[in-house]
């Protein structure tokens, strides 16, 4: 389901936005390569500049209403919003209690995200189980056949 | 009659199984997200230190082929690419899957993957010394030109606004300046973070780029991931034929452009394919239905990336310069091997040159079965799988990939973050496609540019140097014919319209 704006009726907002954020990156990176040398400073001067254009013209687009807002995607935002805080608590927990339990414990965070119904006692076990089967196969073949080593953390 | 028998020695039941198992395991490897084709040759290579070099080299060639060819079912699939040989198979191969074409892409990707598979073989095995001078007669100013022939895709990446487009394709520039300075030596944007010090890795960075946004978007919605028929299709092989047939000027152009493109040092698989995809979209008469899932996008970008594979190994064994690095690493097994690459290894050592390339064929041709095989079981699971397992299992692979890359949870960090930035980015209709188009032609583009300015201001000549060199004029004459072309066409459509209205009148 796609919820369209009308372009004529509506300032473009969130592109106005991003365009002076992009404008202030491009002055941000073009301030920062001044204390380079003049080979590594030339690439990145040329691009800040095409992006600083690029983002003058899309404010003024945006101003003059000339800028269809994009089309966004229907949704929960909290499911959306879980999920990105799973994610992030994950890659937070690996050195702290280890790569195995902290997978385990994210891998069955970010099934809870994408589930709609509710869950049943066997679900849940069969929800663990399956996380630690998934996990525990990857984790022996990248550490015991790739040779990958794993962070421990306190716990495993 | 010895070329015959070295087609006899690669057709032995053990090269035979020695190419199946290699394109089975580079397959479902390549498949996986931050598994490439680097990765499964560098980590499969020891194994084959006991065989015969000839046997060693069936292995990892077929390994090598199947990796680049598996990376498409995660870009068709799931939006993500398995290898960044893959990036512009998502463009077309996801919409296709998404309306409920997913089989038939994965089948026109593999058709389309053997095609270039069996060009770049050929050309291998038919005129591996001339092409490799092609490798030698490419600059610093070819390679920055052939980056920006590469940027001018960012006009049909573009989702609805160019503006938003070239912004995005300059952040991903700018990614691609992140940490030490590729001339020069400096430290740049890094903000002091000992993470970002060694740059941003481009498989990293894919990653984060498309996986993220795809993986939110999927518990977004209780709704299937993929639209499919209540009937399962098979195959869809004939209707696969006759897309390929209709298409074959453009897997053609495409496998020859990947051959190209693939001999060139560093280039490899992401350029050529984002190249062939630009130019199929030139060339096509439908433009406007790429990115949209468009069947010849599939087979440009499929085509492309694996006739990179055999054409990869023209300046490998001839010049002893891999072309893109897996070949980096075959090279390295062949010096185990005891094999001495260059201009002599043809008459030297021919034996094993010729059963390796007769091997790399007869795996491209394995790669047809068992690539419809194996997509069809990739496709039935995706659409069978649900959701709060589907998220859970993509989620894993692309921790566990990204960490395995460098073993560096920073990197881990890099691709959250970058993830978010692009989810947040496409919620205001920046497309992820521009950004990695900068990440990944991004160094080609800067180190061609500087050491090309140095050259010049050395000679003198800098205009010349940029400007006057044959192939760098040629390649910026394809840059411009793809950014001019959509203008010329609208503007001769009208005198064709009129001059028919005329005829017809008369």
């Amino acid at each position: 389901m796609k919820q369209i704006q009308n372009p004529s009726e509506k300032l473009d907002t969130s592109s106005l936005l991003t365009a002076i954020a992009v404008l202030a990156l491009s002055a941000w990176v073009l301030w920062e390569s001044e204390s380079y040398s003049e080979l590594a400073a030339a690439f990145p001067r040329t691009v800040a500049l095409i992006m600083a254009a690029a983002s003058v013209v899309l404010i003024v687009r945006c101003v003059l209403r000339l800028q269809r807002p994009a089309e966004v995607e229907a949704g929960s935002r909290l499911h959306r919003g879980a999920l990105l805080l799973v994610l992030v608590g994950w890659a937070v927990l690996i050195p702290v209690v280890g790569f195995f339990l902290a997978s385990v414990a994210g891998f069955v965070a970010s099934a809870l995200t994408a589930r709609y119904e509710p869950w049943s006692a066997p679900r849940w076990a069969g929800l663990l189980a399956m996380a630690v089967a998934a996990v525990g196969v990857f984790y022996g073949l990248f550490s015991e056949v790739l040779r990958v080593p794993f962070p421990q953390g306190w716990l495993w | 009659m010895d070329i015959l028998s070295h087609l006899l020695a690669a057709l032995s039941p053990f090269h035979l199984l020695l190419a199946v198992g290699g394109v089975v395991a580079g397959t479902i490897i390549g498949a996986l997200p931050g598994l490439t084709a680097t990765m499964a040759i560098a980590v499969l290579t020891p194994l084959t230190f006991g065989l015969p070099p000839e046997s060693a080299l069936v292995a990892l060639g077929a390994i090598y082929t199947g990796g680049i060819y598996g990376g498409c079912y995660a870009a068709i699939l799931i939006n993500t690419p398995g290898t960044p040989s893959s990036i512009a198979t998502t463009f077309d191969g996801f919409p296709m899957a998404k309306r409920g074409d997913g089989d038939l892409a994965l089948t026109l990707a593999n058709f389309a993957s053997v095609c270039g598979g069996l060009v770049g073989a050929l050309s291998l095995l038919l005129l591996a010394p001339p092409l490799a001078q092609v490798a030698l007669a490419f600059g610093p100013v070819e390679y920055f030109w052939l980056a920006m022939l590469g940027l001018t895709l960012v006009a049909a990446l573009s989702e609805g606004s160019l503006v938003k487009g070239i912004i995005g394709c300059c952040i991903g520039l700018m990614i691609s300046m992140v940490g030490s300075a590729i001339v020069g030596g400096d430290i740049r944007f890094t903000a002091g973070s000992q993470a970002l010090l060694g740059g941003v890795n481009i498989v990293v960075a894919m990653i984060g780029l498309f996986c993220i946004p795809v993986l939110i978007e999927l518990v977004a919605t209780p709704d299937a991931h993929l639209k499919v028929d209540q009937k399962l299709r098979g195959f869809r092989i004939a209707e696969a034929v006759d897309i390929g047939w209709k298409g074959k000027w453009n897997l053609l152009r495409s496998s020859s452009i990947g051959t190209v493109i693939g001999i060139l040092p560093a280039a490899g698989g992401a350029i050529a394919s984002l190249v062939a995809y630009a130019e199929a979209r030139r060339a096509s008469r439908t433009p406007e239905r790429f990115g949209r899932g468009e069947p010849n996008g599939v087979l440009a970008t499929e085509a492309a990336n694996n006739a990179t594979v055999g054409a990869g190994f023209i300046p490998t064994l001839t010049l002893g310069i891999p072309g893109t690095p897996p070949d980096a690493i075959i090279l390295g097994a062949l010096l185990v091997h005891g094999v001495r690459t260059g201009p002599n290894l043809f008459n030297e050592q021919s034996s094993i040159v010729y059963t390796f390339m007769f091997g790399l064929l007869v795996a491209t041709i394995l790669m047809l079965p068992i690539g419809l095989l194996l997509g069809r079981y990739a496709f039935r699971t995706v659409i069978a799988v649900p959701k709060h397992v589907l998220v859970p299992m993509i989620a894993l692979m692309m921790i566990l990939g990204t960490y395995a890359i460098q073993n560096s949870l920073g990197d881990v960090g890099i691709m959250l973050g970058l993830g978010v930035v692009a989810w947040l980015l496409s919620r205001v209709g920046f497309g992820p496609a521009p950004i990695v188009l900068g990440v990944v032609l991004g160094p080609i583009a800067e180190q061609g540019f500087v050491q090309a300015w140095l050259i010049g201001g050395a000679t003198g000549e800098r205009f010349e140097t940029f400007f006057m060199r044959p192939i760098a004029a040629a390649i910026i004459a394809a840059a411009a014919l793809i950014l001019l072309y959509p203008l010329l066409s609208k503007r001769l459509k009208p005198t064709v319209t009129d001059s028919e209205a005329n005829s017809k009148s008369e």
